[in-house]
């Protein structure tokens, strides 16, 4: 199939494992991916393993991106975006470019920058296949914003950032688009748990950065071992009064497997598990949660709020799943579970992409005879595994829908 | 080479997939131990609609030789044994659904059903009215002394609804609900507002028993009320577990197929995704690997026809390495044999690997006694090539010691690199060797090592159940463990080898295992092997 092409947008592990099966017929792929950093959320997870392998998956993103940038026939932009697009024999549209400020090819990874940039702007990245490592954040950049700010630009020992490079508009075309927008984390600011007023309240996208951050034990920002750790579940999720009416489906995996990962580090810690259904986690499921049952307490109850003590400390009041009387437990972290809510819809593009969505907002993954596939979860929650099988699984019927066109 | 696909299965599931695959023109034969009158409905329909299509029944695939692109597969007909040439093999064989009435202290009665019993009854709207009539209530046992599947869940839930809607009482008892599916806990909140009653069990457990004449009785403690409460069920509906038949068992050792824990066609490794197996041109979907959803099988359909009709040459022929058996020092021990995990090395009248097959993990080169197998494609894969220049100060307050780290370049490879972005400044002395698995490495490699001039060695593999070559990663700690304890009888510091086990994201650990073993070999000064030469 010569000289068709599929433009994909989202640089996540669906849609680098969309654009790795449709290269494998010989099409052409570009993928357009809007942060400075291709892998999507998943890219960022730890590996889990303890003494052996858990099955997270994580380490599966890193070698789709490998693969991706190696292949000849896939583009891969990152800080790009797509406008305009409109459907006329194949699909036109506008190609958006922010270049990246820091050249690839110049930085050494000092890491000066990041000291120098009085907002935080630079960001680095999580994979050896990101290229830059370093890249500027233009929501926080002060130059960005039509600031004299020129600290990094001054102070980079290799002049290997450019903060006057322009932003580059291309008109492109191509005969299909898959949607692999992904999925956007749930804010649990509005639950009553403290987010962002306690600073150890946190994610479990947050725990999963720290710990592939070091191999030792779970600190505080004050520097204190964590000895006592919650993982409340279900945030921003089966949650009627927001209107989430899905379970999130990888959270209890996450979950469970940082659990056994910080645990494996830290024998003595004490962890307590609040949920409400625990959901299976990989292929032997029975035998992992006996274990974790012994290991961990489990609460079958969804904690009604948190205050920070005067120590710092974290009182969770919550009804006990056994007598059902009120219970206050105090914990040195706490991480919420967030849930996974549809993606940001495309702006600029509704009248040709016609993204129909499903009752809960996420994209409908149903055939289509428009030549607008989609994959992973934009179109649901799903995990690592389920969003490579979606993505094939999307790249076969636009190979359908293809030949269809030619013939 | 035959382009031909054999498809074995009989199900909705397998009629998808013929139709998939006919409609992309792939040749297929379709195989199946059933009679002609038990052959699936939409398998019936897609015969009937390609009147071409190569349908074999009770027919059973008795023996497999061969490997991607050119099987030679002997299916045996009643009497009749012949055999095809395939190109491609896909399973998609039901599973059997057992159904376990000990351990809820149960046995087989007319008052107990399974969920696919239950589902036979009221499946249309018009069939509500012949469930038993005297059976007003039922009670689905779901996930309790085992976990379920969301698929069970949803089975029940819709079940207990159409129950309902005849005007019947249903109970649903569980321990964790399964509703990690899509559109579940949409179905939960609608199965609970048409009146079903859930039941959730975490820390108690519900105590069944049967009387003479089988009526079933449940009590338990209600852990919201704190009260206790009895069931006297009409039907009791009981969860079903999936387990390999005898037919799917067979087609594993057949096949050669690595197993889950479960017994199913497809090893619990990261890297066997999606349909794939331990071996090229052997693919598994649905029931076969155990996934049990529409959904899911949809999936496994599309991925299945993407797979199907791929060209099995990659694009890039000069990109692919394989291994290669130097036939005049073979001395046919069949170590290789044995040894690979993809299977793809052929036993005839010669001995040969195949190709395409192959995934140049090298597991056979490093075992080889007659180090007769070169991994070809592989650059410079003859490690006496590779060992790089020792660079900086061998003694004396400057001493840098040199470190060679062998890395998987699936994992460690990667994760080094990573290490590089993280911190630039790597210790001056660490040179980082690519391989293909850890597997690879041979004593050979490693003596080499040393003798080039390493004051130390790592050896950095995937974890456990991560490897891609299955046991390569085991077959390097062995490996090294081995060298460990000659070490220790010549008197040369086992420390000097180590080895360890990382993820392709693990820059951090990278770094912190780097620096660990600088720190030893700073320690235990040079190894004075490089001096000698």
């Amino acid at each position: 199939m010569i000289d068709k092409h599929v433009t994909v947008i989202g640089g996540g592990v669906a849609g680098l494992s969309a654009a790795l099966a449709l290269s494998r017929f010989d099409l052409n792929v570009d993928v357009i991916e809007s942060s400075p950093f291709l892998g999507g959320h998943a890219i960022r997870l730890a590996c889990k393993a303890t003494d052996a392998c858990v099955k997270c998956g994580a380490c599966i993103v890193e070698e789709k991106l490998l693969q991706a940038l190696q292949n000849p026939r896939i583009r891969l932009f990152t800080n790009a975006r797509i406008e305009n697009m409109r459907q006329n024999q194949g699909f036109h549209y506008d190609r958006w470019q922010t270049p990246h400020r820091v050249d690839p090819d110049r930085c050494t990874f000092c890491g000066q920058c990041l000291d120098l940039c009085p907002r935080g702007a630079i960001q680095t990245g999580t994979s050896s296949g990101h290229k830059p490592f370093y890249a500027l954040n233009p929501q926080l950049c002060r130059s960005a914003h039509d600031e004299d700010c020129q600290a990094c630009q001054h102070g980079c020992p290799e002049n290997a950032i450019r903060l006057d490079a322009e932003t580059t508009q291309e008109a492109c075309q191509s005969d299909a688009v898959i949607l692999a927008t992904g999925f956007t984390p749930f804010d649990p600011e509005i639950k009553p748990y403290g987010y962002r007023r306690f600073q150890n309240v946190i994610t479990n996208l947050e725990l999963e950065e720290k710990l592939r951050h070091t191999a030792g034990p779970l600190m505080t920002p004050e520097g204190k071992v964590v000895q006592n750790i919650a993982f409340i579940q279900c945030v921003g999720s089966r949650d009627a009064k927001l209107n989430h009416l899905w379970c999130s489906r990888i959270c209890c995996g996450s979950s469970l497997r940082s659990a056994r990962l910080i645990e494996w580090r830290q024998p003595d810690i004490v962890v307590t598990f609040f949920y409400i259904d625990i959901q299976n986690v990989g292929k032997n499921f029975d035998q992992f949660y006996s274990k974790a049952q012994g290991h961990f307490n489990f609460e079958r109850s969804i904690p009604a709020d948190i205050f920070e003590g005067n120590d710092g400390r974290l009182q969770v009041h919550f009804a006990d799943s056994q007598t059902q009387e009120g219970k206050e437990a105090t914990f040195d972290m706490v991480v919420l579970a967030i849930g996974l809510c549809p993606p940001q819809p495309l702006s600029n593009q509704k009248e040709a992409i016609d993204q129909r969505t499903t009752d809960d907002g996420f994209i409908q993954d149903t055939e289509t005879s428009t030549g607008i596939f989609a994959a992973g979860t934009a179109t649901g929650p799903m995990g690592i595994a389920e969003s490579v099988a979606s993505a094939e699984s999307a790249a076969w019927s636009t190979i359908r829908y293809l030949h269809r066109s030619q013939a | 080479m035959s382009a031909k696909i054999l498809l074995i299965g009989n199900n909705t599931l397998t009629a998808g997939i013929a139709q998939d695959l006919i409609n992309s023109d792939i040749d297929l034969v379709l195989a199946t131990p059933v009679d002609k009158t038990d052959l699936s409905p939409d398998l019936v329909d897609v015969a009937r609609k390609n009147q071409g299509l190569e349908l074999l029944t009770q027919s059973r695939v008795s023996a497999c030789r061969g490997s991607v692109g050119h099987f030679t597969v002997q299916v045996t007909t009643g009497q009749q044994v012949q055999s095809l040439e395939i190109s491609q093999v896909v399973i998609a064989e039901d599973a059997h659904q057992h159904i376990d009435y000990s351990a809820h202290g149960l046995h087989p009665a007319a008052s107990i059903v399974s969920l696919d019993e239950i589902e036979k009854v009221i499946s249309t709207d018009t069939e509500i009215e012949s469930i038993d009539n005297q059976a007003q209530t039922l009670v689905f046992l779901i996930g309790l002394k085992r976990e379920t599947t969301p698929e069970n869940t949803r089975r029940a839930m819709i079940a207990a609804q159409n129950c309902q809607k005849a005007g019947k009482r249903a109970y649903i008892l569980t321990g964790n609900l399964k509703v990690g599916d899509q559109g579940l806990e949409q179905l939960y909140r609608q199965a609970r507002a048409a009146g079903i009653i859930f039941i959730k069990f975490s820390h108690t457990h519900p105590r069944l028993r049967m009387d003479k004449q089988d009526q079933v009785t449940i009590e338990f403690d209600d852990e919201i009320a704190g009260r206790p409460f009895r069931l006297s069920p009409d039907l009791t509906v009981l969860d079903e577990m999936a387990q390999p038949t005898s037919y799917l068992q067979d087609l594993i050792r057949i096949f050669e197929l690595e197993t889950d824990p479960s017994g199913f066609t497809q090893a619990d490794n990261v890297h066997r995704i999606g349909v794939g197996t331990n071996r090229a041109g052997i693919l598994v979907a649905g029931p076969a690997r155990n996934v049990t959803s529409q959904r899911e099988h949809l999936m496994d359909m599309h991925i299945v026809a993407l797979k199907g009709s791929m060209p099995i040459e990659p694009s890039s022929p000069e990109s692919q390495a394989w291994a290669e058996i130097d036939l005049g020092s073979c001395i046919r021990c069949l170590t290789c044999h044995r040894l690979c995990p993809y299977s793809a090395v052929e036993v005839n009248t010669s001995i040969r690997i195949q190709p395409r097959a192959c995934e140049a993990c090298g597991l056979c080169a490093a075992e080889c006694p007659r180090e007769a197998i070169q991994v070809s494609g592989i650059e410079g894969f003859n490690m006496d090539a590779r060992m790089p220049e020792p660079k900086g100060p061998n003694n004396g307050a400057d001493y840098m010691p040199t470190i060679f780290a062998f890395c998987c370049s699936r994992s460690a490879f990667p994760a080094g690199r990573l290490a590089e972005c993280l911190n630039p400044a790597m210790p001056m002395g660490l040179k980082t060797i690519a391989i293909p698995c850890a597997g690879s490495l041979s004593l050979n490699h490693l003596l080499t090592g040393f003798r080039s001039g390493a004051d130390g060695i790592l050896v950095l593999t995937c974890h456990t159940d991560n490897c891609h070559a299955r046991y390569g990663n085991q077959r390097a700690c062995e490996r090294a463990a081995m060298l460990q304890d000659q070490f220790a009888e010549i008197g040369f510091d086992k420390d000097r080898l180590q080895v360890g086990t990382l993820a392709a994201n693990m820059g951090m650990a990278f770094i912190e295992i780097v620096f660990e073993f600088e720190k030893r070999l700073r320690e235990l000064g040079p190894s004075g092997l490089r001096s000698q030469q």
